[in-house]
């Protein structure tokens, strides 16, 4: 997903907590939330740091 | 239940959730005794379960660590079957590296160095699976690994694939068949095409690297979202991403057409690019740059582009660079030395190197639609580096043109397909009629495994009478010593004796073919491969071949004389550089596979420009096809059998050493064993002085091989046999 709040580094965190929910119950096969948290890495680095370590488990 | 199970880059669980994850990565452990991904332990326990296993799974998803590790597990013999040679010596490299030396690897099926080789692996292209049945009854083959299987859908080379995949299924019903794809979504195909039995698919859609996609237009960059785009194009990168990421220190893959590179328009395009790279300093690199330089031969006469980038970290990759140029470029490129690599379609299949940023630049991709998708996936898969990097997300840059920015999302989110009927079943009808042949001999297992040709092909060669063109040749090729004629002195021949060798091959030729006339191109081409196949057969390196084309073609003999002329007052300054300039650069047409019909007229290398406008990289590429796709390809079967069989018949040992010649590049019986060994000619060359004996059991060195041990490349190539 793209959209202008991802851009500046605004941070839903539902939708985080949305995507990591989904990536629990079918694993990382949406590319766009792939493409999604790219985005929040990019614009919110610090942000992100917060639930990167879990993501990789 | 899994997040991205990345289990190899996290650290101790803190959370409960991370726990929840841990316990699991460890009961992957217990299970499989390694630090598998999810996908990766799935796809180990239905290769340990099932007799035949076909599966799909994204770039980085983990392939290669899971070949290693069953690699590393089968107790007999594997078979690796890939689509390229350039991906066959990846593969040589990595598990060269992995196993023991008693353990045999080599690019082709052989056994050689039995007394010390407790099992054997071989990485083979489809087209070298015949090999395979020669040795049936040796072979303790427990695995064959199809790698990029998505090549039984390619044509000719697809039916090969499929006609090997039955034979096997025939001849060795027991043993264990793996396939695997990028990204196709019915993996299954693969079984049902070819009834296999006991057998599991899976089509794995889990990710490990995400991806940031942006448009370019007029120097404009703009992110957007094949997926969900709500920016309404309104979200522009300020600057221009390309520079920044080079001179942040990371890597971008420009996607290019070939024409781009060989008329070199692309230096302009991208020159603000190129200019940002900075000239290599590290030892590592440059020693690579050095290796590469010795291989084509580079000095002050004859300058590569090639090289003058690389030494500023910029790699160009194509199919008609020289295979192991390639790998020394790969390996650069592998080792972070490369900030740029303008590269072809060569590096879309399989072929590991990826990079910060994709680029592409040239929307055409060949095969159907489905192929052209599965190419494109493919493709960005190279973007964003899958490190090792503890607790790290990875993600990496996709840059498209906006014109093609539509028929790129269609292809990215639409599903690719593997067809359920394998190509041999089909019909074949308007195939052109030099493909008839092995078709037919596909369909029927009718090949001659030791000629290397179909049977239809050998009694076509059997009933012809050659037997004047094969003598002239002979008389011609190998003078009374058994010396052949070297590539200078068939320069020196008159016109009429050239123009009479080249009938009498091109007579030996067409008669394996369905056709009785070749067409000008054709001939054309055979006539440039003359002198590159009598160097070949005197066995000149590779840089030697290219160096003796460069003096011919560029008149060398001319230049020096008139070098001479200025030297001694003949001629002024003036006139030396107005006939250098009119001289023009010898006729010599571009390599094209034979046999091919439609290349009806002969198409000159350099065009028509003056011998000091040479371009060398080009040459090297064009000598690298000729020896590849003309001799290796089209020449070195038909020639070689057609003598053999002059020689069964006729008992005649010139025919028979003319035949080694051919198929070998020698007929020194040490050096045919060192091929067989895996040896190249370049290390034949010095390896050979240190051969005590040679045979199928074992090398036996002189003592004086420890001087080798010092130099870490040649030690590499002769410790697995010491």
């Amino acid at each position: 997903m793209l959209n202008k709040s991802l851009s500046i580094g605004q941070l839903d965190n539902s939708l985080v907590t949305h995507i990591l929910n989904e990536f629990h119950v079918e694993g990382p096969i949406n590319s766009d939330h792939l493409e999604t948290l790219a985005y929040i890495k990019k614009f919110a680095p610090e942000q992100f740091q917060y639930f990167e370590k879990s993501l990789c488990f | 239940m899994f997040l991205m199970g990345l289990f190899y880059k996290t650290t101790e669980p803190q959370t409960f959730f991370d726990q929840i994850y841990w316990d699991y990565a460890n009961s992957i452990f217990e299970q499989t005794g390694r630090y598998f991904t999810p996908v990766q332990a799935d796809a180990f326990n239905s290769i340990q379960k099932f007799d035949n296993f076909s599966f799909s799974a994204p770039t980085s998803a983990g392939k290669s660590y899971l070949f290693q590790e069953l690699i590393k597990d089968i107790k007999g013999d594997i078979i690796i079957v890939v689509p390229s040679r350039a991906l066959l010596s990846e593969y040589l490299i990595k598990i060269q590296d992995l196993v023991a030396n008693e353990i045999l690897v080599l690019p082709f099926i052989d056994f050689v160095n039995i007394r010390k080789t407790i099992r054997r692996i071989f990485i083979i292209t489809p087209e070298r699976g015949d090999e395979l049945f020669k040795y049936q009854e040796k072979i303790n083959l427990q695995l064959v690994l199809f790698d990029e299987a998505q090549l039984s859908e390619e044509g000719i080379r697809g039916m090969k694939f499929d006609s090997l995949v039955r034979r096997i299924d025939k001849k060795f019903p027991n043993v264990k068949k793996v396939f695997t794809h990028p990204f196709v979504i019915n993996p299954e195909a693969q079984l049902q095409k070819h009834n296999l039995q006991n057998g599991d698919y899976e089509a794995y859609d889990q990710k490990a690297v995400g991806k940031i996609f942006i448009e370019h237009r007029n120097d404009t960059f703009k992110y957007f979202s094949p997926y969900d785009d709500q920016s309404r194009g309104k979200l522009e990168y300020s600057g221009d991403i390309i520079s920044d990421s080079i001179s942040n220190g990371k890597t971008a893959l420009i996607y290019i057409a070939k024409s781009k590179i060989y008329d070199e328009t692309f230096l302009e395009t991208y020159a603000k690019y190129i200019a940002l790279c900075k000239e290599i300093t590290d030892p590592k690199a440059l020693e690579h740059i050095n290796e590469l330089k010795n291989y084509f031969g580079e000095n002050q006469e004859k300058k590569s582009l090639m090289l003058f980038l690389m030494r500023v970290g910029i790699v160009i990759h194509h199919g008609s660079i020289p295979l192991k140029a390639r790998t020394i470029i790969e390996r650069f490129v592998n080792e972070n030395h490369a900030q740029i690599c303008f590269s072809t379609s060569t590096l879309i299949q399989g072929i590991n190197m990826p990079f910060d940023l994709v680029w592409i630049n040239n929307f055409r991709f060949t095969g159907s639609e489905d192929q052209k998708k599965l190419s494109l996936k493919n493709l960005i898969g190279r973007a964003g580096r899958t490190s090792k990097l503890i607790n790290n997300y990875d993600y990496g840059y996709v840059i498209i043109n906006s014109a093609n920015k539509n028929r790129f999302i269609e292809r990215l989110k639409s599903d690719s397909y593997l067809e359920t009927e394998s190509i041999l079943d089909s019909t074949t009808e308007n195939v052109d009629e030099d493909f008839i042949d092995i078709i037919n001999a596909i369909k029927n297992d009718s090949f001659d495994n030791n000629l290397n040709l179909t049977s239809e092909q050998v009694s076509r060669l059997n009933s012809t009478n050659l037997d004047q063109d094969i003598e002239f040749i002979l008389s011609s090729f190998i003078d009374s010593k058994g010396i052949p004629l070297s590539g200078r002195a068939y320069h020196d021949l008159s016109i009429d004796i050239r123009r009479q060798i080249r009938r009498c091959l091109a007579n030996i030729f067409i008669s394996h073919l369905r056709r009785t006339e070749l067409t000008r191109g054709e001939i054309s081409v055979l006539d440039t491969a003359i002198p590159i196949l009598l160097w070949h057969i005197q066995g000149k390196s590779f840089s030697e071949i290219v160096s003796l084309r460069y003096s011919y073609l560029s008149e060398r003999d001319f230049r020096r004389g008139l070098r001479r002329d200025l030297k001694n007052g003949k001629i002024s300054r003036k006139e030396y550089h107005s006939q250098l300039a009119n001289k023009q650069i010898k006729f010599s047409c571009i390599a094209e596979t034979l046999p091919n019909s439609r290349f009806q007229v002969p198409i000159p290398l350099f065009g028509y420009k003056s011998v000091t406008e040479i371009d060398f990289d080009l040459l090297i590429y064009d000598t690298y096809d000729y020896i590849d796709k003309v001799l290796s390809l089209s020449l070195k079967d038909p020639l070689s059998a057609a003598f053999e069989l002059y020689y069964s018949r006729t008992s005649n040992l010139k025919a028979l050493s003319l035949a080694n010649y051919i198929r070998n590049g020698t007929n020194d019986i040490v050096e045919i064993w060192l091929l067989r060994y895996g040896f190249s000619f370049e290390e034949i060359e010095w390896v050979k002085p240190y051969i005590l004996e040679i045979d199928e059991n074992e090398i036996k060195f002189k003592k004086n091989i420890s001087e080798l041990f010092e130099d870490g490349i040649k030690y590499k190539a002769i410790e697995r046999y010491l």
